[in-house]
């Protein structure tokens, strides 16, 4: 028989469990959920600093959803089954065109396999794609191409540490926005959304949630690319990335400013067109240039390369000099860096730009209604103020390609050049003028016979809208 | 939606029913006598005898009050069991569907949808479970512990005892699920975003019949397909002559809503009249004109009143009849009775230039021509109606005698006869041209065009409202027909003429009683006076006529024709007609969908073009729902009794389990393997394919015996399918309420609603009366 009363023990006992409150409480403090997606915090307990120092646990992976960990409960390790009848149940809703539901089940499968790439990947393509697509008017179009890179944004803020998902977010914005059929609208929905909800003192505004400072499609493209690089950085893999070839993956910041200064210019506004291009010269050779990557053999190359550098690299891999040329050279190749390179160095020229701008005056004043020869009341004929500035586009393609004669053996300046001359032709017949045998541009129409008819086509496709630009 | 919905018929289930159910209770009874024959010898006879008379007796003499008593007791023991904590778990659900379901950028029709199958789905799957256990464990348990012999021994009956057990847990489930109800409805007008408020409600639709007309005109039972993997929608091509028809029934006064409609002036009015609303899909195979981008592809309604077409239609399905078919539908007569006695002499002459298939197409056209002229029960029609009965006759034997021939016997067709009828039917036609083209008339009004708006249910753009007074521009033979109705009743009225010349106010009467614009007033005063001066019209009798004895259609029909009477109306000649006096026959409105954008396409399935009648509350689709829950619940209930009156709780479950299963999931497929609309070979064969790496196509690599032995298993297997989808209950019947309700519609009572409670009642009668033999002739203390 003890003589310890109850009483006793229990005191005892409440002493034990205030005594072991302490380890407790040092050993299982739980991470602070306001600390940020893959951010450190402060003040955890022993085993969540661990969790966070060798990356076991979910919130340095990202932010933690609290839905999707009662999900994962309450499925008592039926997980799999239940994320494998929910694709399928995904799949037949999209084919029955029942869009709730898809869109529901989309995030119900998130939920349970929130760390699970490739699920973010395909979804967001599905939506942005294929969703998109089987609508009709362009405005729900656009819709769902939002509602695929939200749910990739999403998948970063889930998955903070995958610098792919950061790179597709940015390709979505990039190509949907900028390469898609309907681009037109698509870069004026970006900035002025079409959706009223979005509209501030009856002016149209950008959704907040993909463009918060209502920027160009391809600069945001670009701000997403550049957190994919630094992602890249920090990911714990030493000169690659999970999902891309990492020499393409990292271009993604200097291709997006390229498209953008490009794009601007074609659409007519060109009082950005140098700093644009300066800054994509910059970008490419400077910062993508400078790059060290991993190449075959675990050898490293830099794309922008002086001599000394290549030797300094050269000796870094234990090869020779020339062994380091081959490979970098083939790496080159590989990224049309040369030719990108020597684009941006083209249009950083302000003869460049003068020919752009001329032949941008030309087409307006083409669709404007001025080309029309004005005959004087002397009888004289005044040449149409369309064809002196194609003319004068003429001779600056010429001046353009004397300095670089490289850049325009083919691609975008051809087309350029036929392009000066189908809509100088045009001039000619609305006048009822022959068309001359000789003109400064014969020579590049002579030598491209085979692009005549599709430089009919997008003649008559930019003067049929009566536009060639989107605003 | 993504289903046609039928009408449920109540009559050809309930004679299904009793076949099957009476075939099923004369086997069972069969079975028990062999049994008692086979267990008791002579004396088996006797004890089945007994058996049954006392069965009979118990069924008899059920009592309420005792079936009350022993639902109390049911009731009772089911609180005692805690069925009642489902709530707790419901609860718990609707505190945390937040995290899951709203976000407040979601387009509205998103969120309704979402919201609505999340409640209805989560109250169905929650009392399952519960309802399931409790029915499947009550009697074994009651029968483990004994308490059942305590209930036994009292004057209750074994039926009874079952009835009373069925009624008490029904009661419990009735009672959670109409509290889970009303929580529920509270909840889902609290829990949804505001903008998505408006879209609770549910749509009232009167749906149509589909049809289709292909590129050429041609009457066609689908359109086209466009490659979608769904098959639910087929598509008409855009800027053609493919048109989607809808007859909907029931159209009358009753059907007709009253709205305010603002006009291009501002000015309000409240106008009587239809609303149409379409769930069209849109399919391109070009981008469009930016302008067709940003507003979508363009649909137009023509209302269409058209006997020609619903009697002659049939006629142009074979090819080598399309000629007379457009002739007969275009009015044009005399060139129909050519092309009738071509045929005729064709036939004659060269029977065999015709296909069997042709033979039967004119047959059954010719049949359908004289079933519509003879329902139109106009006199002028009668003859001619008889003349294409007669024809049709001819037809039939013909086509007999080939489809004999075709199956390898002796046929000898009576071209002879038939030929003879054609040319009988062509002086028919000839000589009764006039009476034909003025009692058949074509009338079509086509409705301004609009552009659709692809997936968005109930969307202003899809709504279009059809005033009960249109006005239209007439073509040619709607003009005719109207001027002459006017001038015919006009003249019997003593209206048009003063004496012996025109009345002088005649032009104010046109553009204030005729309701015809003022310019085109002139312009057919104007026309008069010309015809008068000319000779062919003539006052007589203060009566105005027209001088050749012709008739007023034929004159007018001929004077548009030789535009003589073009409008100087801008707009055209404008004429008023009534939705419902001049547009709907027999209550049946014709609506004709054409796709006005050239390379594109609509797609549209039979219910994605209804008549809305007056919205109901979200409340009372969503009670018909709950009420198709309900009686599944029930349903549950009684075949879980029933089977626990012989096996114990888990078998029990398990079978009670496997049906609902089965019956939720899989007896569609069941049915689709029985009609044949599934592809593929029978269990067996498929088998046997599969073992040999064969595909169907080149079929089993086996014997002739073998493939007839296999083949012969397949059916026995098919048989034994059949059976089973019989016995098992289709459980996915009582979805589709919810179905309804989640796409924002009523819930139907005939499609949807009958169906649920015939199949409870289907199942209930005879579950009830074998779960009491079941429970009566068993031993209680058998474990």
């Amino acid at each position: 028989m003890s003589r310890v009363n109850s009483r006793q023990r229990k005191i005892a006992y409440s002493i034990a469990i205030i005594l072991l409150l302490g380890p407790i409480v040092y050993l299982g403090f739980p991470a602070q959920q306001d600390a940020g997606a893959g951010e450190r915090a402060t003040g955890l307990g022993k085993l969540a600093q661990l969790r966070q120092d060798y990356d076991l646990g979910e919130a340095t992976l990202g932010k933690v959803d609290p839905s999707s960990s009662a999900m994962n409960l309450v499925l008592l390790g039926l997980r799999g089954p239940a994320a494998s009848v929910l694709h399928l149940k995904a799949i037949e809703y999209q084919e029955r065109k029942q869009w709730a539901k898809l869109r529901a089940t989309v995030d119900s499968i998130i939920l349970l396999q929130p760390h699970y790439v490739q699920i973010w990947k395909f979804q967001g393509w599905n939506l942005a794609y294929n969703v998109s697509r089987e609508w009709d008017k362009v405005d729900d179009r656009f819709y769902w191409v939002k509602e695929g890179i939200k749910f990739l944004m999403l998948g970063t803020e889930r998955n903070a540490t995958i610098p792919i998902l950061f790179h597709d977010t940015g390709e979505f914005i990039s190509s949907k926005m900028g390469i898609s059929d309907e681009k037109k609208f698509f870069r004026e929905f970006f900035v002025m959304d079409p959706d009223p909800k979005f509209e501030n003192n009856g002016k149209r505004g950008p959704d907040p949630a993909i463009n918060p400072d209502g920027k160009d499609s391809y600069l945001v493209a670009k701000e997403w690319f550049t957190d994919a690089n630094e992602k890249d950085d920090n990911d714990g893999i030493e000169r690659g990335v999970k999902g891309k070839t990492h020499v393409f993956f990292r271009q993604g910041p200097a291709k997006a400013q390229m498209n953008y200064a490009e794009t601007r210019s074609k659409e007519g506004f060109f009082d950005e067109h140098l700093p644009a291009w300066k800054e994509a010269l910059t970008e490419w050779t400077e910062v993508y240039g400078k790059y060290r990557f991993t190449g075959l053999d675990d050898k490293l190359y830099q794309l922008s390369c002086t001599e000394d550098e290549l030797k300094e690299l050269a000796e870094l891999n234990g090869i020779t000099v020339e062994a380091q040329r081959r490979l970098w050279a083939q790496n080159l190749n590989m990224v049309n860096f040369r030719f990108w390179r020597d684009y941006a160095t083209t249009e950083s020229d302000t003869l460049t730009l003068d020919l752009h701008t001329t032949f941008y005056a030309a087409k307006q004043a083409y669709i404007e209604g001025r080309g029309f020869d004005k005959v004087g009341a002397d009888g004289t004929t005044e040449v149409s103020e369309a064809q002196k500035l194609l003319e004068d586009a003429m001779a600056k393609w010429l001046q353009v390609r004397e300095k670089y004669p490289a850049m325009f053996e083919e691609g975008r300046y051809i087309d350029d050049a036929l392009l000066i001359v189908q809509y100088w032709n045009a001039v000619h017949q609305q006048n009822g003028k022959p068309i001359p045998d000789e003109f400064p541009l014969k020579a590049v129409w002579d030598a491209n016979g085979s692009q005549h008819m599709e430089m009919e086509r997008q003649f008559l496709m930019e003067t049929r809208s009566q536009k060639f630009s989107v605003n | 939606m993504d289903f046609d919905i039928r009408p449920y018929d109540l009559a050809a289930g309930a004679q299904g029913w009793l076949l099957i159910v009476g075939g099923l209770c004369l086997l069972g009874i069969g079975l028990a006598f062999v049994l008692s024959v086979a267990r008791n010898g002579a004396a088996g006879v006797a004890v089945f005898a007994n058996g049954l008379s006392s069965y009979a007796s118990d069924i008899l003499s059920v009592s309420p009050r005792r079936v009350f008593a022993l639902t109390k007791l049911t009731l009772l023991e089911a609180v005692r069991r805690k069925a009642l904590l489902v709530f707790v778990v419901f609860s718990i659900l609707l505190m945390f569907a937040g995290w899951f379901l709203a976000d407040a950028n979601e387009r509205p029709e998103l969120q309704v949808s979402v919201h609505v199958t999340f409640l209805l789905t989560s109250i169905a799957w929650l009392i399952l479970p519960a309802v399931m256990f409790l029915s499947c464990w009550a009697l074994p348990e009651d029968i483990r512990i004994r308490s059942l012999h305590t209930v036994v021994t009292k004057p209750a009956r074994r039926l009874e005892i079952v009835m009373g057990r069925m009624l008490g847990m029904g009661l419990v489930a009735m009672i959670v699920l109409l509290l889970m109800g009303v929580i529920g409805l509270v909840w889902i007008n609290r829990q949804l975003p505001a903008n998505s408020k408006d879209q609770l409600t549910c749509r009232v639709p009167l749906f149509g019949e589909l049809y289709f007309f292909d590129i050429d005109g041609q009457p066609a039972r689908q359109g086209i397909n466009v490659g979608d993997v769904w098959m639910y929608r087929s598509h008409i091509t855009g800027n053609s002559r493919a048109r989607a028809v809808w007859l909907f029934s029931g159209i009358d006064e009753s059907a007709l809503i009253r709205e305010s409609r603002t006009d291009a002036e501002g000015r309000t009015t409240e106008l009587e009249g239809l609303k149409l609303e379409c769930r069209f899909e849109a399919f391109r195979t070009i981008k469009g004109s930016e302008k067709s981008i940003r507003q979508g592809v363009q649909a137009q309604y023509t209302l269409s009143a058209n006997p020609r077409e619903e009697a002659f239609g049939m006629i142009s399905q074979s090819e080598p009849l399309r000629a007379l078919a457009d002739a007969l539908r275009d009015a044009q007569f005399r060139t129909a009775a050519d092309k009738v006695r071509e045929l005729a002499a064709r036939i004659r002459t060269a029977p065999k230039e015709l296909r069997i298939d042709d033979y039967r197409g004119l047959t059954f056209g010719l049949a359908t021509a004289a079933n519509v002229l003879t329902n139109m029960k106009d006199p002028r029609l009668e003859a001619i109606a008889n003349l294409f009965g007669d024809s049709a006759n001819a037809a039939l034997p013909v086509a007999e005698e080939l489809n004999r021939e075709t199956n390898g016997e002796k046929a000898d067709p009576p071209y002879t006869d038939l030929s003879d009828a054609l040319e009988t039917l062509a002086t028919g036609l000839t000589e009764n041209a006039d009476d034909l083209h003025e009692s058949l008339p074509r009338l079509e009004v086509p409705l301004p065009s609009f552009h659709i708006s692809e997936y968005h249910e109930g969307a202003d753009e899809n709504l279009t409202f059809v005033p009960r007074t249109l006005r239209f521009a007439a073509d040619y033979e709607t003009l005719s027909r109207f001027l002459s109705e006017l001038f015919e009743e006009w003249n019997t009225a003593g209206k048009l003429v003063e004496g012996t010349s025109l009345k002088a106010s005649l032009i104010d009467d046109f553009s204030g009683e005729a309701k015809i614009s003022p310019l085109n007033a002139e312009v057919l005063v104007a026309v008069l006076q010309e015809q008068l001066a000319a000779g062919s019209l003539k006052i007589a009798d203060s009566k105005l006529t027209v001088a050749d004895g012709r008739r007023w259609f034929t004159f007018f029909d001929d004077l548009i024709r030789r535009e003589v009477l073009v409008a100087k109306d801008s707009e055209g000649w404008m004429i008023e007609k009534d939705l419902i006096n001049d547009l709907t026959h027999d209550k049946m409105l014709r609506v004709e969908v054409a796709c006005l954008n050239d390379q594109m396409y609509l797609g549209m399935a039979r219910p994605d073009l209804f008549v809305r009648k007056p919205d109901r509350s979200f409340a009372v689709g969503y009670s018909k729902a709950l009420l198709n829950i309900a009686l599944m619940l029930l349903l549950i209930i009684v075949l879980g009794v029933t089977v626990s009156c012989v096996v114990k709780g888990p078998v029990a479950l398990f079978f009670t389990l496997t049906f609902f299963i089965v019956g939720q999931f899989f007896h569609q497929f069941m049915m689709e393997k029985l009609s044949g609309q599934s592809e593929g070979m029978g269990t067996l064969e498929s088998a046997v394919l599969i073992a040999q790496h064969r595909n169907p196509q080149v079929g089993m690599d086996v014997s002739v015996t073998t493939q007839k032995a296999v083949q012969i298993a397949d059916k026995g297997l098919e048989g034994i399918l059949w059976g089973f989808s019989n016995i098992v209950p289709d459980f996915s019947a009582f979805n589709r309420g919810a179905a309804f309700v989640e796409n924002g519609f009523d819930v139907p009572f005939r499609e949807s609603v009958l169906p649920a409670i015939a199949i409870f009642f289907g199942f209930l009668i005879p579950c009830i009366l074998l779960s009491g033999a079941l429970l009566k002739f068993r031993e209680l203390e058998a474990k």
